[in-house]
């Protein structure tokens, strides 16, 4: 038994549905994060874990207890609002004394809590200051102690990183992270951020219009994607489609453009519609063809020189646009709009996924 | 430029002599327009957004100089002149007025305080103090419950606070005379239930209840805009740390609105304490209020002197009465930026 389960949630505002019979759990201590673009559903969801929204359907259990039902002020959870959501008018020792007070905790056990917690978020001696007073990365932490500081079972957090830059959002990200680790505590993340997620998570949950797309491990969903959505939403790929052609030599792809890309091990039967999705940092590129099994002939249409890494935006002699990412490259100037150039997909690395919108499985 | 050369040949050929004086005069015109001391002024006039700010402030300060601050100028000095035969103002220094509404049968040493005019301001306190009180608590609920409901019918709801401002006020009190009076809709409904009651005009209730409907939106709205800026969030993230309701109501709620709270209720102290209308109408000489005094004073009486000096007595006790209040709440918060 999990230690939060989320069982056949369904939340409708009106006529529209914003989660659609969502389930997942998330064991003691486990970092799960709800990753997904704005409107799929996943602060609604976390908004029902906090006792914020109550499902229209479906059954909330945290340690083994219902709490559908129950507002939020009985349940036991710390929550970060993605603009911190200080009290203005209290100072930072009243903001992360809070939930203390509220839980009738005598004032001199509260300070100490409260300048514990304050240590743990690196904000020492800030106690008497006003919130407004901080900068953004400073409210989050204190964000993070007033919902740490009365030790509840579950952390919520609501894109809380969205606000600040992205210096900053990488340290706050590295300091979720060691917090976290440290105290233990199992904590449902929510983020459209694939970075965010796929560096803090154990385990992450990509949602689609309200709905379950897939699960597992960033390894998981990142290099099996079992669904057209994930595949697009996570990473940055090629998308092709095509029909499957199984037999003795191995799983082929045959695109709807008549490309034929030889794929490694798949799961999918022969004639079955299906999705390629070419990831842009598993196709090189070279002026001159390698020989390789799938090597592709294409025109650069665009080099876009990151530093780190160089994207090629380039055109297939099929028509379709694909897009290669090399890392360190250093041959850029070689490259230039309209040059004649070789891209190759390793045949393991050929992601296929299932064409749910092109027919009936066979 | 091509207008003032076609009209000019014009002239030329009905006068060549008026045309050249014309083209000279023109020739001066265009010199004057064009030297560096006009066109500079016309520079700093145009140019420079600091002298549009300036003529724009200037002209709302000079209007308040005129209109308000010179009339208020006039008062104190009519206060300090003393009062002819007939009403005429006598220009010569006293200090007689003030003597008469501050000091006259008030003993300190027997506590006896029979002085008309101290009298009837406290009573004038006392009704803005319980209209004050009265619009606050009628006020706040709705107040809320408008900043804090998602309805499209928010700008309707809000039409409602405002609509008996399309009313004019003496037919308010008149409409409330109709709810208070002796057959009046108050004595049925209280009939209905098997209550006997004849009337509550010409009541203290009558003026305190009148003022309070009359001046309640002045308290709605100030105090819906303070709910309505908090941010939800506030108070959701209240709840999740353990606030019930109530408790978050008192921790979160409550304080973030004390600015629309004090902006509400120095409006309405302000406008109830200086009311003139409701006492007339809805209260009976006991009633008076300190507004209805001094016009009985500068009107019926026609002593202008002691009417102004006990205007200016009013004045000084009211921005008194403020300055407590704002070592208290501290005015800037309510009618400065706000909260940040």
């Amino acid at each position: 038994m999990s230690y939060v389960q989320i069982s056949g949630v369904t939340k409708t505002f009106g006529d529209v549905r914003a989660v659609k019979d969502v389930s997942f759990e998330a064991e003691r201590g486990e970092f799960v994060s709800l990753l997904g673009p704005s409107g799929c559903g996943k602060t609604t969801t976390l908004r029902m874990i906090a006792g914020l929204e109550t499902p229209t359907e479906g059954t909330i259990e945290i340690g083994g207890e219902d709490v559908t039902k129950q507002p939020a002020y009985e349940r036991d959870i710390g929550m970060v609002f993605q603009h911190y959501a200080l009290f203005p008018h209290k100072t930072v020792g009243e903001n992360v004394g809070f939930p203390l007070k509220m839980r009738g905790v005598d004032k001199a056990e509260r300070r100490e809590r409260v300048a514990d917690a304050l240590e743990m978020v690196r904000l020492p001696g800030t106690m008497d200051r006003s919130p407004t007073e901080l900068s953004g990365g400073q409210q989050q932490r204190v964000a993070l102690a007033r919902a740490l500081v009365f030790e509840p079972n579950v952390l919520l957090m609501d894109e809380p990183l969205s606000a600040l830059d992205r210096v900053l959002r990488q340290q706050m990200r590295i300091e979720l992270e060691r917090i976290q680790e440290e105290i233990g505590i199992t904590t449902i993340y929510v983020t459209h951020d694939q970075t965010e997620a796929f560096s803090l998570s154990d385990r992450v949950i990509v949602l689609d219009q309200g709905e379950l797309s897939q699960q597992g491990s960033p390894l998981e969903i990142y290099e099996n994607p079992q669904s057209e959505f994930v595949g697009e939403f996570i990473g940055q790929s090629t998308k092709l489609s095509g029909t499957v052609t199984a037999d003795d030599d191995g799983v082929t792809l045959r695109t709807d453009s008549g490309l034929s890309l030889e794929s490694g091990e798949s799961n999918l039967t022969h004639d079955t519609p299906a999705l390629a999705f070419l990831r842009a940092e598993k196709l090189s590129i070279s002026k001159t063809p390698t020989g390789a099994a799938n090597e592709l002939s294409a025109t650069v249409t665009t080099v876009s020189y990151l530093g780190e890494k160089t994207l090629f935006f380039c055109t297939l002699a099929t028509g379709e646009e694909i897009t290669v990412a090399e890392h360190g490259f250093t041959n850029v100037g070689e490259y230039g709009s309209g040059d004649e150039v070789f891209i190759t997909i390793p045949e393991e690395k050929l992601l296929l996924v299932e064409d749910a919108s092109n027919g009936e499985p066979a | 430029m091509s207008n003032e050369q076609e009209s000019t040949g014009g002239v030329r050929t009905s006068s060549a002599e008026g045309g050249e004086l014309r083209e000279r005069v023109f020739g001066l015109r265009t010199a004057v327009l064009r030297s560096d001391a006009v066109t500079g002024v016309f520079d700093r006039i145009t140019g420079r957004e600091r002298v549009f700010a300036s003529v724009q402030a200037g002209f709302g300060l000079g209007w308040m100089l005129v209109f308000l601050f010179a009339p208020l100028l006039y008062i104190v000095s009519l206060s300090f002149w003393q009062r002819g035969a007939g009403g005429v103002v006598v220009q010569e220094f006293t200090l007689a007025n003030y003597e008469y509404i501050l000091t006259e049968s008030v003993d300190l040493a027997s506590l006896t305080f029979k002085n008309l005019y101290l009298t009837i301001l406290f009573q004038s306190l006392k009704y803005g103090v319980f209209v004050t009180v009265g619009a606050l608590l009628l006020g706040y609920v709705p107040a809320y419950f408008l900043g804090r409901t998602v309805t499209k019918w928010k700008a309707a709801l809000l039409l409602l606070v405002v609509l008996p401002f399309w009313v004019p006020l003496i037919i308010r009190y008149y409409a409330w005379i109709l709810v208070l009076g002796n057959q009046g809709l108050l004595v049925s409904m209280l009939g209905w239930v098997g209550i006997e009651a004849s009337g509550f005009l010409y009541t203290e209730l009558a003026v305190v209840s009148g003022l309070t409907q009359a001046l309640l939106p002045f308290m709605i709205l100030p105090i819906y805009n303070s709910v309505n800026e908090i941010d939800s969030s506030l108070i959701e993230s209240a709840k999740t740390m353990g606030a019930t309701p109530l408790r978050s109501f008192y921790e979160v709620t409550l304080p973030l609105t004390l600015p629309g709270v004090s902006a509400g209720v120095i409006l309405v102290f302000i406008l109830s304490v200086g009311s003139y209308m409701a006492p007339a109408l809805l209260g009976a000489p006991s009633n008076t209020m300190v507004a209805n005094l001094i016009e009985s004073t500068f009107g019926q009486n026609l002593d202008w002197p002691l009417a102004s000096a006990m205007g200016v007595v009013y004045l000084f006790v009211l921005f008194g009465l403020i300055s407590v209040f704002n070592r208290f709440v501290g005015l800037d918060d309510v009618f400065g930026g706000g909260a940040e």
